[in-house]
């Protein structure tokens, strides 16, 4: 026989409680002075003898009582109804999701109970192992037969602010089992998310391996989360001000849902938002301009808890309003004056300009980006010491005009296109844009997207080399504008003229967010707030002569290279120089990935089919017991309490009536009363 | 003429943090009146109190012989008198006297109650001695003197309640021991038969001694406010009794009434002052009642 619920069983130190009150009672009859029984006397009086000299029987009712309540609550089942061999059988590994989407209260609860059974059915002498696992998994507890820890691994395996790779626990587990002689078992103890199911492939299984689906799923699936964040200066006299924007996600839902969205900058609430949130879909919510530090500001968007509150708050950082520096290369000085008038404009960041008719390494050390307007890049030694910056983190755009188009000049590696010719002279209309990327950011939002409207000259044609994305494209499709990220760099081709003559571009309004946009993104000044997701690798800045980095719960993992892979916990990081102490020299935010958001089950077929064995074999058992169906089983609860409150109902038979019942009432004698 | 006393300085939790007997005594005189001792009586003295019609009979001394130029009418000079009583205080000792719910036992309260007394008796003059009730003999008596303050207090300072006693009894004896009379106050829980008492009473009385009984009791005992059963202790006697005080207590409180009012009639009715005190109650009480018979007007 076990208990589901064994900590219950902490509670039959109430049982003591009756032995106090009686200890007690007996404390109170400790004579009490008083200055004459000669009134008391006179009084008819019922002693309280009579019920003391018979409590013992009362007593051990009443603690019998308690004791069946706590039994019951326990949650007694009998071991015979759990699954699973003998002793003599071979390893047990239990496989425990530990996404952010077992976060869920339901699920956390169902996840806790199902391996305190599971624990607890363990026949004595069963080797077990436990593997955590999220985006990657983690052998909490080797092969063992010792009791206590199992149970601490249990208890360590806990959700955690990441996404779900299955495959990733699979294959741990498949390694303990194939390093044993004896077919052993799986039991997986997941939400079985539908977008973490593996692969099918993923699987290599020991043949006879038995695998057992625990499913510990909510009971809807329902769930809103904060899955992004946005946000856009704008120009003030008076200071820092920015438009943030959250994106709302729901999914599973049946009706609508009226949640309050809450913006908060560096811990203070700054703007509420009440959202009507369909039952399935995404909302975007823009807040009220906000007025932000010059320093990096700490933003949070929280939603109203729900089941899941893990994924009701997304954290961001909006980086420090520090000015760039750009170095723009033209062939002739009276080059890209345009250009250069709009990049100078505004600030967040302030862009300083630098003209050059060649680039150098003293320019590239002090430089953020480099533009080349209608000039090719260098080749040879220099090329090389460009394509080192840019993979460092430098930003390189290249912006096509007619004299490259006519040279058509062989580009250096880091240039992601080659330059095919002169486009037809006609003019064309701008479209196709990807909107999701940082660099084109400030044209987000509803009705936010004047670049469709461009009418402009075609400028040269150009030809994607591998890595390179077009984001934005001319409406017969020819690139308009390619981006690449080689490294921790950015790096931006532009075939859209930048000049007066080339069209109307420049004299749109959407052409000054378009080219700051372009130069912040490629200075690595993403318009995004800075978010990452667990597991991506954070570059902290190189001033930083001796990195320390502090986690949101307080911990210091190791920094190597100035490279941190971010630890699955959400919330801000915080990076200093030297002691953590002070202001943070650099902050970075993260979150679960937002596909923890979405808990729609993957069908059992799914989970079958991903579980077969090499030689074919079915071994997924869907529906073994599950702490919740455990429960089901065993009904011992119920005749307990049953039986508890029968007991009770005849102590209060016994306490108030029968050979208990009341004393006579009279003039107690004094022989009797002492 | 009065004036009220600063409560602060006749209150029992006040007063139940000051150890000196002799001190607690003038301050709870000094908080009450102060100038409040002029006597009524008139008599031979500096102090002119007002002119009478003289009487046949009258000392001629006395006659006011310029009102009688102005007037031709004789009228007699009369000042107020520095009357000399004799003030005893008798105290029980009981056992059942050390008992209390508040800042003070009732012990406490009696003796402080009965130091202040005589120490505002000494500053009008009089004499002032002390008796305990209870004990076997009347060892710790001190008969009234006008140099004996210092000897009364000392003496109420040394008391301990403890033992049994009979009030009636104790009252007897004194009325028998006693030879020159004055005013008697008696502080006592009063725990024995109303009748006895009575007859303790009327025994003084009937030689010669102006009676003042106070009964002092504490509201605990009074009301009998205690919850959850319990086993009482008799103070005097030891004997135990579990009650459950919830069942009890209307008719303890019924007999405590019956007690009282029984006192009231028999000691009252008999001639003498019978005042009921509590613990909680301020102190003036007594002073304000001695100070009552002290300036009953006996002639002038």
């Amino acid at each position: 026989m076990g208990f589901l619920v064994p900590a219950i069983l902490a509670g039959l130190a109430a049982l003591g409680i009756p032995v106090l009150l009686h200890l007690r009672q007996r404390d109170r009859q400790r004579p009490m002075p008083f200055p004459s029984l000669m009134f008391l006397r006179r009084v008819p009086i019922r002693t309280d003898r009579r019920r003391r000299i018979t409590d013992l029987p009362l007593l051990l009712l009443r603690a019998l009582a308690v004791a069946l309540l706590v039994t019951a609550f326990a949650r007694p089942y009998l071991r015979s109804v759990l699954p699973g061999a003998g002793a003599n059988a071979g390893l047990t590994v239990v496989l425990v999701d530990r996404s952010q989407s077992m976060a869920h209260d339901e699920v956390h609860a169902a996840t806790a109970d199902s391996l305190t059974a599971i624990l607890a059915a363990r026949p004595a002498g069963r080797r077990m192992a436990i593997v955590g696992y999220d985006q990657e998994a983690e052998v909490l507890a080797s092969p063992t037969t010792d009791a206590a820890t199992l149970r601490d691994a249990a208890a360590a395996a806990t959700p955690r602010a990441a996404g779900t790779q299955a495959s990733a626990g699979w294959r741990v587990a498949a390694q303990l089992l194939a390093s044993e002689q004896l077919p052993g078992e799986v039991l997986w103890i997941t939400d079985g998310q539908r977008s973490a199911t593996p692969d099918d492939d993923t699987s290599s299984w020991p043949t006879g391996t038995q695998f057992r689906l625990v499913s510990v799923r909510a009971s809807s699936p329902d769930n809103s989360a904060v899955v992004a964040v946005e946000w856009q200066p704008v120009s003030s006299p008076i200071g820092r001000e920015g438009v943030i924007a959250a994106q709302l996600a729901r999914s599973g839902g049946a009706d609508d849902r009226f949640v309050t969205a809450t913006l908060l900058v560096d811990g203070r609430v700054a703007d509420s938002v009440r959202v009507t949130l369909p039952p399935v879909g995404t909302v975007r919510v823009p807040f009220a301009t906000v007025a932000l530090p010059r320093s990096a500001a700490r933003l949070a968007v929280r939603l109203d808890a729900d089941a899941l509150p893990a994924d009701d708050v997304f954290h961001a950082v909006i980086p420090a309003e520090d000015g760039m520096r750009l170095a723009l290369v033209t062939a002739a000085p009276t080059d890209g004056r345009y250009l250069e008038g709009a990049l100078g404009i505004g600030r967040d960041p302030a862009i300083t300009i630098e003209r050059v008719s060649a680039i150098s390494p003293a320019l590239l050390a002090r430089s953020t980006v480099v533009w080349f307007h209608d000039v090719p890049p260098p080749n040879g030694s220099v090329a090389d010491t460009l394509d080192a910056w840019v993979r460092g983190g430098g930003g390189v755009i290249l912006s096509v005009g007619p004299r490259l188009a006519a040279a058509r000049p062989t580009l250096p590696r880091i240039i992601p296109v080659d330059v095919r010719g002169e486009a037809t002279r006609e003019g064309g209309v701008l479209g196709d844009a990807a909107l999701a990327h940082p660099a084109l950011a400030p044209f987000r939002g509803e009705g936010r997207d004047p670049l469709a409207t461009v009418r402009t000259r075609r400028q040269a044609q150009v030809a994607l080399r591998d890595g390179a994305s077009t984001v934005l494209a001319f409406d017969d499709g020819s690139p308009a504008l390619v981006v690449a990220s080689p490294a921790t760099g950015q790096v931006a081709v532009l075939a859209v003229p930048v000049e007066i003559g080339g069209g109307d571009f420049p004299l749109q309004p959407s052409f000054l967010p378009f080219v700051r946009g372009l130069a912040t993104w490629a200075g690595g000044r993403a318009a995004d707030p800075a978010a990452m997701q667990s597991g991506g690798v954070w570059r902290l800045p190189a001033v930083l002569s001796n990195a320390v980095v502090r986690t949101p719960s307080g911990a210091l993992p190791t920094v190597t290279e100035h490279l941190i892979v971010m630890p699955p916990e959400a919330g801000i990081f915080e990076a200093f120089d030297g002691a953590p102490t002070g202001s943070p020299v650099a902050l970075m935010a993260l979150n679960a990935p937002a596909a923890e958001a979405e808990l729609t089950p993957a069908p059992d077929a799914t989970m079958q089919r991903a579980s077969l064995t090499p030689s074919g074999e079915a071994a997924l058992t869907v529906g073994t017991p599950s702490a919740t169906e455990l429960e089901a089983r065993q009904g011992a609860w119920r005749w307990l309490v049953l039986l508890a409150v029968a007991l009770l109902a005849v102590e209060v038979l016994v306490s108030s009536r029968g050979w208990r019942g009341v004393a006579p009432t009279g003039t107690i004698s004094e022989g009797e009363a002492v | 003429m009065s004036r009220v006393a600063p409560t602060a300085l006749l209150d029992p939790s006040v007063l139940a943090g000051i150890d000196d007997l002799a001190l607690l005594a003038r301050t709870v005189v000094d908080g009450f009146v102060h100038g409040l001792h002029r006597s009524r009586q008139t008599g031979l003295s500096l102090d002119f109190a007002q002119h009478r019609v003289y009487q046949p009979g009258d000392d001629l001394r006395r006659i006011d012989w310029r009102l009688f130029g102005r007037t031709d009418r004789l009228f007699l000079k009369t000042y107020e008198a520095e009357t000399n009583a004799d003030l005893l205080v008798a105290l029980d000792v009981s056992g059942s006297m050390d008992f209390g719910s508040g800042a003070m036992t009732k012990f406490a309260y009696a003796r402080a109650m009965l130091a202040s007394l005589v120490w505002l008796a000494r500053r009008q003059g009089d004499r002032v001695g002390m008796v305990p009730l209870g004990g076997g003999d009347l060892s710790e008596l001190v008969p009234p003197g006008g140099r004996h303050l210092p000897m009364v207090l000392e003496a109420l300072a040394r008391l301990t309640p403890k033992g049994e006693v009979r009030l009636g009894t104790a009252l007897e004896r004194l009325a028998s021991l006693s030879g020159r009379t004055g005013v008697l106050v008696i502080a006592s829980d009063c725990y024995d038969d109303p009748i006895a008492i009575q007859r303790g009473v009327g025994a003084l009385r009937a030689r010669g001694w102006d009676v003042a009984l106070f009964h002092v009791l504490d509201r605990a005992e009074r009301d009998f406010g205690f919850e959850g059963a319990s086993t009482f202790a008799d103070l005097e006697t030891q004997v135990r009794l579990a009650v459950e005080p919830d069942d009890v207590r209307e008719a303890y409180q019924r007999e405590v009434a019956a007690h009282l009012d029984a006192l009231s009639r028999l000691v009252g009715d008999g001639g003498a002052d019978y005042l009921p005190v509590t613990t909680d109650a301020p102190m003036d009480v007594a002073l304000r009642a001695w100070l009552d018979r002290r300036h009953r007007p006996v002639g002038g």
